[in-house]
């Protein structure tokens, strides 16, 4: 933060210089900051510091866009056309002036600036007189169409080049109907009964399996959907827990460490210390020896802990309904 | 004397008086190597992982009965006359140990380590309070009998 303020006070001359559009105010802040050694400033003081170095930034940043808006119009060629009408011009004069004069004395500068309603009016043309006062954009829709049509019409006929350059004179943006179709698109939304169709999807590039979660960008239906990665409840476990809790009798919890086959799961998967696998291990082959617990499953129902592995005539039955 | 686990896993079929018959006869044979019983459990009617094959056909499901008890360690060879046992689909005889494993059926994660120490507790603060062995078998016939 130091370090900012530090360059801020070397750099704020410069800006002021490249500008020169200080005013005597902040430049007596300015030396104010300067002269105040920074060991002695009190929260207090710092934060007022803060703010008014805030308020320079903003003011700076606004001249300099200013500037660059400026530079950038007179670069163009075409706006330069423009800008050579008695209306626009004196704008970007006075305000040259405005840069040139503020360097000496800032306080003129609100006088020279119009008012924004008289800014306004330049720039859209006033309501009441349509054609007569061209206004600033009004000439530039001009001249942007007129620049568009002829490219069109060169690949035409040389006649109908001229009817459209001859339509293009009287040809402008508001009376095209262009309006109202924008407004009739704005009013009306067209839906459809889609939402009762059997494989209806909002998002059909996007799956969602049951659990999943999705968040309002998935929503959206202007953004392309991302296809998420789907985390099943996996069990996991720890070590100490498992240390704890492996006992053969301890069906429930060994079970999740038997695939559907009824092999157990290797330590990569598990995650656990070798000695807790050992133990695992262990006390499921004491549980597939006493009858707990399966050898394999292949061929038949995967085990779940609570279920007989008996009942296949029932699982069966389910699986014919489907069929029919 | 070691404290071992003995249990049995006996027929759905077998009537629990047939059930407690086996049980009581074991006990009887721990009492006259001066053993100890100190925990009687059932687990009641479990499923199998894989049918087990008897003269009588496949068992898929099997009654699971355990007997904690301290007795010498020579007490394995004198159950093996219990691999003649019809009723009994296995047994095991292992060697206690403090897993938590006990009423996992009730309530899976939080309170069960509570229920089973409040249960074993109770047998052995009794245990600890008379020092008479057969008031202690006479309690652990009576929680067996509650549990079922």
């Amino acid at each position: 933060m130091c370090v900012f303020v530090i360059m801020m006070f070397v750099f704020l001359p410069v800006k002021f210089a490249l500008s020169s559009s200080s005013s005597l105010v902040m430049i007596l802040a300015h030396w104010v900051f300067v002269f105040m050694p920074l060991r002695f400033l009190s929260p207090a003081w710092y934060s007022i510091c803060n703010l008014l170095l805030s308020v320079i930034a903003s003011f700076l940043k606004q001249m300099m866009r200013r500037i660059a808006f400026q530079k950038e119009l007179l670069r163009q060629p075409s706006l330069c056309g423009l800008l050579s009408s008695k209306q626009v011009l004196p704008l970007f004069f006075r305000n040259q002036s405005y840069r040139t004069d503020n360097g000496n004395s800032g306080r003129n500068s609100d006088n020279s600036f119009e008012s924004s309603d008289d800014f306004e009016r330049r720039l859209f043309g006033d309501i009441s007189n349509d054609e007569k006062n061209d206004s600033f954009y009004r000439k530039l829709d001009k001249l942007e169409k007129a620049h568009g049509k002829s490219g069109i019409g060169s690949k035409l006929n040389s006649d109908d080049s001229r009817i459209i350059d001859g339509i293009s004179d009287s040809f402008n943006s508001l009376s095209d109907g262009m309006d109202e179709k924008l407004k009739e698109a704005a009013r009306t939304f067209v839906y459809s009964d889609e939402i009762h169709d059997e494989n209806y999807k909002f998002r059909p590039d996007v799956t969602f399996y049951p659990g999943m979660t999705y968040t309002t960008r998935d929503l959206d239906l202007t953004k392309p959907g991302v296809q998420k990665r789907f985390k099943r409840n996996v069990f996991e476990t720890t070590t100490q827990e498992v240390l704890k809790k492996a006992d053969f009798r301890n069906v429930r919890f060994l079970s999740n460490f038997l695939t559907e086959a009824g092999i157990i799961i290797k330590r990569s998967q598990t995650r656990i210390s070798a000695k807790a696998q050992r133990k695992v291990a262990r006390e499921i082959k004491t549980a597939r020896a006493f009858g707990l617990m399966p050898f394999t499953t292949m061929g038949t129902k995967p085990f779940i802990f609570g279920r007989s592995m008996k009942d296949e005539a029932e699982d069966y039955k389910y699986e014919d309904n489907t069929r029919r | 004397m070691p404290l071992y686990d003995c249990l049995f896993l006996v027929k759905p079929q077998v009537r629990k008086e047939a059930l407690m018959d086996l049980v009581a006869r074991v006990a009887m044979q721990a009492y006259q190597r001066n053993g100890v019983i100190t925990d009687v459990k059932s687990f009641g009617t479990v499923q199998l992982g894989y049918g087990i094959k008897k003269t009588d056909g496949r068992h898929y499901q099997g009654q699971l009965m355990q007997m904690t008890m301290m007795v010498p360690p020579t007490f394995n060879q004198e159950l093996q006359y219990l691999n003649k046992e019809d009723q009994l689909l296995r047994w095991l005889i292992v060697k206690h140990r403090n897993a938590v494993y006990g009423l996992e059926f009730i309530n899976e994660d939080e309170g069960k380590d509570e229920l089973s120490m409040f249960r074993s507790g109770s047998l052995f603060n009794k245990r600890h309070n008379e020092d008479d062995d057969d008031d202690d078998d006479d309690d652990d016939g009576d929680e067996e009998y509650d549990v079922e």
